[in-house]
């Protein structure tokens, strides 16, 4: 079939592996003025720990990568996906990260808000596979208790008040930064002051409640809506007073970029409705966006702010950019913002499963590399998040540092108090404090002993091949080379089998290998 | 050259800038190129005044006017030049000290401000500009040395697009700034730690993947880091105020809860042990409310703080050599609101530098009668850090490149500003 023909036929009815392989045609058009050779697409033990860690924030469990390692069968990518789609780990792991985009910050509770409860709620969403818009809509429309209603600590975070919430919606909705007009005219985009104070007067009617006689170390805040009420601002154009003051303006709600025009009662509704409708010319956009940055390394587009022409550059890379952004963006829309469907098409295309090496021999000359690597023609190598390495040592081990930790391991239950994450990798991967960490932090000698330990118990006491084989299953989701499984041996041989596993165990801890999703 | 791997077309480009800047050579090339009696700022200390001070409540007083608040202002020793009076030790320093009394940024939220008063450049979603300490550590060679370049007591912005290389080493507790350094009970020997290090280099020699972010060579390179930093003595020893008591006493050891204190008196030790940048973060300036009992307290540490790093530099010779800078994200409005307090205020605003072989002693530029405008000499943010770049020898004019490949200049046009240079 020629390429022209895939491309016309269009998305109507279109399967998923369908719009996989004209995503994958997509991203080859850029090579062909470079002659550009795209890299392999990876084996499956790669394919099996990417897509574990990019979907459940964890290495595979040694029984899958064990099995697949044995089998000499080629594993059935898709049903790995669709397996992984479903199961709690995703829920938990996407609601975590989605919780921290929405609220700036780790979701964990404040004295303002919940953020357990934000996360319990996209979490629930996920597992139920509600669809984007609908999701967003229960955001934006939110009312209630902090510990009743898991989506209005979404406002709460912001106050329930109109312009921090004006920032935070354009933000993390719209991929725009239209909070910079709320003093001035946007500086670098096309945003006026009135976009922003339309936007914020969508929420002017809504109030954060506190109780009046609060217990000691109770928590609690409400948001309910008025049925009327203005948003006010200051006018510095208009004539101050005696005391130097200036004068209010009433601002109506306006969406932005839009003409004025008249905005239905129920105000958040008609929000919501602007936002996920299918002509908005950011909402999808900005989210296939996201997911292609956390998928691919690197996103699509920068900014959707309309940027003045003269500062545009690499025009041919926007262009191919644009249309791959489209073409996804397009069957998202179609599929009513199903979000397990445009993960799956991301996932089933080679674009997502190249290789991360060189395909040539170009390690000697990164420079193109990097321009490859901007035409997804190879894959792109991301360090691991804290998170990730945290969530890698319970899988392999067992280990969590902290026992009450389990729960918050498993990610299915948000009943953690503590960053445990964070307090013991840092939140900078690939960073002279992560390797310190890595290094002789408390929480790796804890897995690198109980790994060790594990180990003996389950292949005996004395440190052999089946012992290195299995540590490398567990964390690499591969078997060890002759020449890896040799020196491995050596290194163990060197102390008594415990401390000997023990440091073959923090080797491939503070390896680039495990340190990286690639 | 800096690690950077040029295309032809911007090594041609590099030269060609070269030798059109040769041919207009502007004042402080020539400067830098006749290395004159100046002696050369090597290091570099930044005082970052988290939340953002009053201005007028500090280094920019307006006695007289509605808008100056309850604090007086005192003499220093610039004649004719006033500071708040809760500010009294700097006061009798002053000469050693240079005033900018004329800042003015575009950015009024705390994020983006605080961003820009490090990278020099607003912040951008197209791109994360890195901060002065990894912009420095880029250009410095990291000479294998025990100590890291950049070393921040608290959080500072990151390396942005220069990569993880050039970030900070953060130091989160002042009380234990050896806290990731010490090896867990039974971790083994100095011996087993090198073979685990030996098979770890070879094992990551195995792993194919060479993306820019990801390079096998940086993670061997971040380990080896690690352990000469672990096996160091400077991180167990810039923490023992004991030693010099009185000192750390002097330094305010007693005013409030003493981090400042402690914080300055590390940073000296670190510049003495080596490290090249350093940021002590100091927060509470975000007076909403109550500013002048606010203000006070934090003037108090502030002062004695400065003060006594400024001397216990130069009694140690090292004040020439390190640069000493000092400012917030912005200042506060003039006008006193209803809870008695100040709101952010980028309009005009001040910052205090000292050492570094500038020429102390004055003030630049100046605010109007209220402390509401720039009334002369204009200073924009990157015109503050092209200052201390070029104090610290480097060319602000010189066209440089992002690992990417894209050209990211030391600021975004700054013009160091003359009268501390010359």
């Amino acid at each position: 079939m020629s390429t022209t023909l895939i491309l016309v036929m269009g998305l109507l009815g279109a399967t998923e592996p369908d719009v996989a392989r004209q995503l994958d045609l997509r991203v080859s058009e850029g090579w062909k003025t470079e002659n550009i050779q795209p890299t392999a697409v990876c084996d499956d033990a790669t394919i099996l720990r990417r897509v574990w860690l990019d979907l459940a924030g964890r290495v595979p469990p040694f029984a899958e990568a064990n099995k697949l390692a044995k089998s000499g069968k080629p594993q059935d990518r898709a049903a790995v996906i669709e397996k992984l789609l479903d199961s709690p780990e995703f829920a938990a792991y996407w609601s975590r990260q989605w919780a921290e985009d929405l609220l700036g910050q780790r979701p964990f509770d404040q004295p303002e808000f919940s953020g357990r409860k934000l996360q319990q709620f996209l979490r629930e969403s996920l597992k139920a596979n509600r669809h984007y818009d609908q999701i967003t809509a229960d955001l934006i429309s939110a009312e209630g208790a902090m510990d009743e209603s898991g989506a209005v600590n979404f406002l709460l975070r912001y106050n329930a008040d109109p312009s921090p919430l004006a920032g935070a919606v354009s933000q993390k909705f719209l991929g725009l930064t239209l909070q910079c007009a709320e003093c001035h005219d946007h500086p670098h985009a096309a945003w006026k002051q009135s976009d922003f104070w339309g936007l914020s007067a969508f929420f002017a009617r809504l109030r954060r409640m506190n109780p009046a006689n609060p217990q000691p170390d109770e928590q609690f805040a409400a948001v309910l809506e008025r049925p009327r009420g203005e948003l006010l601002v200051i006018d510095k154009k208009g004539k101050p007073d005696e005391q130097g003051n200036f004068p209010t303006r009433t601002v109506m709600p306006q969406f932005p970029g839009a003409a004025r025009r008249e905005i239905a009662p129920a105000r958040r509704e008609a929000l919501s409705a602007w936002l996920t409708s299918p002509d908005n010319p950011y909402f999808a956009r900005h989210y296939v966006n996201q997911v292609w940055k956390r998928l691919i390394g690197a996103p699509l587009v920068l900014t959707f702010d309309p940027v003045p022409a003269s500062a545009k550059s690499d025009a041919a890379d926007n262009k191919l950019n644009a249309a791959i952004l489209e073409h996804l963006r397009a069957d998202f829309v179609a599929s009513n913002f199903d979000i397990r469907r445009l993960i799956t098409v991301i996932m089933l295309s080679d674009t997502y499963q190249r290789a991360s090496g060189s395909s040539t021999d170009a390690a000697s000359d990164q420079q193109p590399m990097r321009r490859e690597q901007g035409l997804f023609s190879r894959g792109r190598a991301r360090p691991l998040s804290a998170d990730q390495v945290h969530l890698s040592l319970g899988q392999a081990f067992g280990f969590y540092q902290d026992d009450g930790d389990h729960r918050l391991a498993q990610l299915t239950d948000e009943e953690f108090t503590y960053d445990v994450p964070v307090n013991s990798f840092g939140s900078e991967p690939q960073s002279l404090g992560r390797s310190l960490a890595l290094f002789n932090g408390e929480h790796v000698r804890g897995a690198v002993d109980v790994a060790a330990q594990s180990l003996l118990r389950i292949h005996g006491d004395a440190a052999g091949p089946a012992h290195i084989r299995r540590l490398f299953l567990c964390l690499l989701s591969r078997p060890p080379t002759d020449e890896e499984l040799d020196s491995m041996l050596d290194l163990a041989g060197e102390d008594i089998p415990q401390r000997g596993l023990e440091d073959a165990t923090w080797v491939i801890l503070n390896s680039a290998e495990f340190q990286t999703n690639h | 050259m800096f690690g950077l791997h040029l295309s032809r077309r911007q090594v041609l480009r590099r030269s060609l800038t070269g030798s059109l800047s040769f041919a207009a050579a502007p004042w402080w090339q020539v400067l830098l190129a006749a290395e004159t009696k100046r002696r050369q700022a090597r290091s570099c200390i930044v005082l970052f005044l988290e939340g953002g001070p009053s201005h007028i409540d500090t280094f920019d007083p307006k006695p007289g006017a509605d808008t100056n608040g309850p604090f007086e202002a005192i003499d220093t020793k610039i004649a004719g030049v006033k500071f708040s009076q809760h500010l009294p030790k700097l006061a009798e320093i002053a000469d050693k000290l240079a005033i900018i009394r004329s800042l003015h940024s575009p950015e009024g939220d705390h994020d983006r401000a605080a961003s820009l008063l490090h990278t020099g450049y607003q912040p951008s979603p197209a791109l994360t500009y890195p901060g002065l300490g990894s912009t420095l550590s880029r250009q410095w060679k990291d000479e294998a040395s025990d100590v890291p370049l950049f070393v921040s007591i608290g959080s500072t912005a990151g390396p942005g697009v220069l990569g993880p290389q050039f970030g900070p080493f953060v130091i989160q507790d002042v009380n234990n700034p050896a806290a990731a350094l010490d090896l867990p009970e039974g971790f083994g020997g100095d011996k087993r730690i090198e073979r685990r290090i030996k098979a770890l280099e070879k094992f990551n020699q195995g792993f194919s993947v060479l993306a820019p972010l990801a390079g096998t060579e940086d993670f061997t390179k971040l380990t080896q880091r690690a352990d000469r930093m672990r096996r160091s003595q400077v991180f167990r020893a810039v923490d023992l105020p004991v030693t010099e008591p009185q000192l750390f006493e002097k330094y305010g050891g007693n005013v409030n809860d003493g981090y400042l204190a402690r914080a300055c008196l590390q940073a000296r030790r670190f510049v003495e042990a080596g490290v090249r940048f350093v940021e002590i973060q100091f927060g509470g300036w975000d007076t909403h409310a109550d500013n002048f009992n606010q203000v006070q307290n934090l003037s108090a540490s502030l002062d004695a703080a400065l003060a006594t790093l400024i001397a216990d530099l130069g009694e140690r010779g090292l004040l020439d050599t390190t640069l000493i800078a000092c400012f917030g994200e912005f200042g506060r409005t003039p006008k006193i609101n209803g809870d008695n307090g100040r709101d952010h205020f980028p309009d005009v605003f001040s910052a205090m530098l000292a050492g570094g072989g500038l020429k102390t002693g004055q003030v630049i530029g100046k605010s109007n009668d209220t402390g509401s405008a720039v009334a002369d000499h204009e200073v924009k943010v990157p015109d503050l850090h092209a200052t201390l770049f070029t104090a610290l020898g480097l060319d602000v004019t010189k066209d440089q490149f992002a690992p990417d490949g894209r050209l990211l200049r030391l600021t975004n046009n700054g013009q160091p500003i003359r009268e501390l240079l010359a």
